[in-house]
């Protein structure tokens, strides 16, 4: 695999080189280097700064929902205890909620950021739907999908990118990050890695002891409202691909792995004595 | 008979002390850039970030279900003698190969030093430019970073026991379908 990864470069940088307008063997070397550079995996400050950048295009696209402190506090307190149970139990998960009443919605970043609609929060029914949402993000950045999707995308475009460090060219860093804006929020990920996520995400969340078959009842009130509002502004989980598949696939993942049992929603009592579930309670806000 | 006891009594003890200074565990970071936690749980702050391949020294591992971490010590490198918790399943008893990158890196010179390099061409920022340039909403992103300050150990302690979640779920209720 080493010799065979080590053949492919430097037939690419044979290839490459006589297109590229260096004049003397010094830049040649550089330019290798480069090159080699960006077939190299991410670093840990790269994954940190695409994160930030891109972060920021996807809460400046829709708008920070924070006008409701307990309730952002209270999905990040869900993210980090399914988070706890993940692949990754050292990331450090936190949500921000986006303003998008209209979009039920979710993205991941590499480094464990996650960013949820209001519109999707606002479809949730109890704690254990909210926490199969979050295991499948979570799943994402644990699994490595958005981190191994953006050093694909780096890999096509690796003298750009080399390019971009060799000259600091903020210009070309744009386009990459365009670029990988493109990859975590609009293109629909691979089925393989969508249905990984579904079902490591599940498994996250019932480990962290929440109902297994939260996320696969989310799924199928998405669909449903979907089929009753086709062609209105709803928007729901466009970047996601085939939901039915989807919800034949954790039906199946569910079967296979779990055995049935009894699961009583997270009640909580109110100051005023009243019990009620958790998660209802926290987004009442948002349904008023 | 009389001899053997005396033996035996002298032996047993220098038999466990031995074996106490000798059983300081080594484990080693079967991931890139794990975090080693001041506490057990991931909400807990960081005290240092390995890589694929740190040695870290186990003090004593925590065999109780619901807590799954080790805890360790850097045994060497610029982070040596730091202590903090790791999770046992981002450790690994033999120290992991070093990966294609590796090799293929230093044919063309790519070493360390120019690995720092890129290390500190990130540091300068180009995600944040990006995104001040494109006019995107960095605060509220940086704003995400403070959420662990907004939170602490007695906060998500106090969640999950309110919810019977997390480590507070029922014993009897663990399934781990996996």
């Amino acid at each position: 695999m080493r010799r065979l990864t080590l053949v492919f470069c430097l037939t690419l940088f044979t290839i490459v080189l006589p297109s590229c307008e260096f004049e003397d063997v010094e830049r040649a070397g550089y330019a290798a280097q480069a090159l080699v550079r960006g077939f190299r995996p991410l670093t840990h400050d790269e994954v940190y700064q695409m994160s930030l950048g891109v972060g920021a295009r996807i809460a400046g696209s829709r708008g920070v929902y924070d006008r409701d402190p307990a309730l952002t506090k209270y999905v990040n307190m869900v993210a980090m205890t399914v988070g706890h149970y993940s692949d990754r139990p050292d990331f450090y998960y936190r949500v921000l909620l986006l303003d998008a009443p209209n979009e039920v919605n979710a993205f991941t970043t590499a480094d464990g950021r996650i960013f949820m609609t209001t519109g999707l929060l606002m479809m949730i029914e109890n704690e254990s739907e909210l926490a199969g949402i979050l295991g499948h993000e979570i799943a994402h950045a644990a699994r490595g999908h958005v981190k191994k999707a953006v050093e694909n995308e780096r890999r096509k475009i690796a003298l750009i990118t080399a390019a971009s460090i060799m000259l600091e060219d903020y210009g070309v860093f744009a386009e990459i990050a365009d670029s990988c804006f493109d990859i975590i929020a609009l293109r629909p990920r691979s089925r393989r890695q969508e249905s990984e996520a579904d079902r490591y995400g599940t498994y996250y969340a019932e480990a962290a002891g929440y109902d297994p078959h939260g996320l696969m009842e989310f799924l199928k009130r998405v669909r449903d409202k979907q089929v009753n509002t086709s062609g209105s502004s709803f928007k729901a989980l466009d970047t996601h691909p085939d939901i039915n598949r989807r919800i034949t696939d954790l039906e199946e993942t569910i079967a296979t792995n779990f055995r049935p049992r009894t699961w009583h929603p997270v009640m909580i009592t109110t100051s005023s004595g009243r019990r009620v579930e958790r998660s209802r309670y926290y987004t009442a806000g948002l349904r008023r | 008979m009389r001899k053997r006891i005396p033996l035996a009594v002298v032996c047993l003890p220098l038999l466990f002390i031995s074996g106490g200074g000798i059983a300081a565990t080594m484990v080693y970071v079967s991931e890139d850039y794990v975090e080693l936690r001041a506490d057990k749980g991931g909400w807990s702050d960081p005290v240092a970030t390995l890589n694929k391949g740190a040695a870290l020294e186990v003090f004593a591992g925590d065999d109780e279900e619901e807590t799954s971490y080790y805890r360790v010590r850097v045994a060497s490198g610029d982070q040596q003698g730091v202590e903090g918790y790791i999770d046992k399943s981002l450790v690994t008893l033999r120290q992991p190969e070093e990966g294609d990158w590796g090799q293929l890196a230093g044919y063309f010179g790519d070493t360390e030093a120019s690995a720092e390099g890129d290390v500190a061409a990130a540091k300068g920022g180009f995600g944040e430019q990006y995104a001040q340039n494109c006019g995107y909403d960095l605060a509220a992103v940086f704003k995400m970073d403070e959420t662990r300050k907004e939170i602490g150990r007695e906060d998500i302690h106090a969640f999950m026991r309110e919810g019977g979640v997390g480590i507070y779920q029922p014993r009897g209720r663990r399934g781990g379908g996996r």
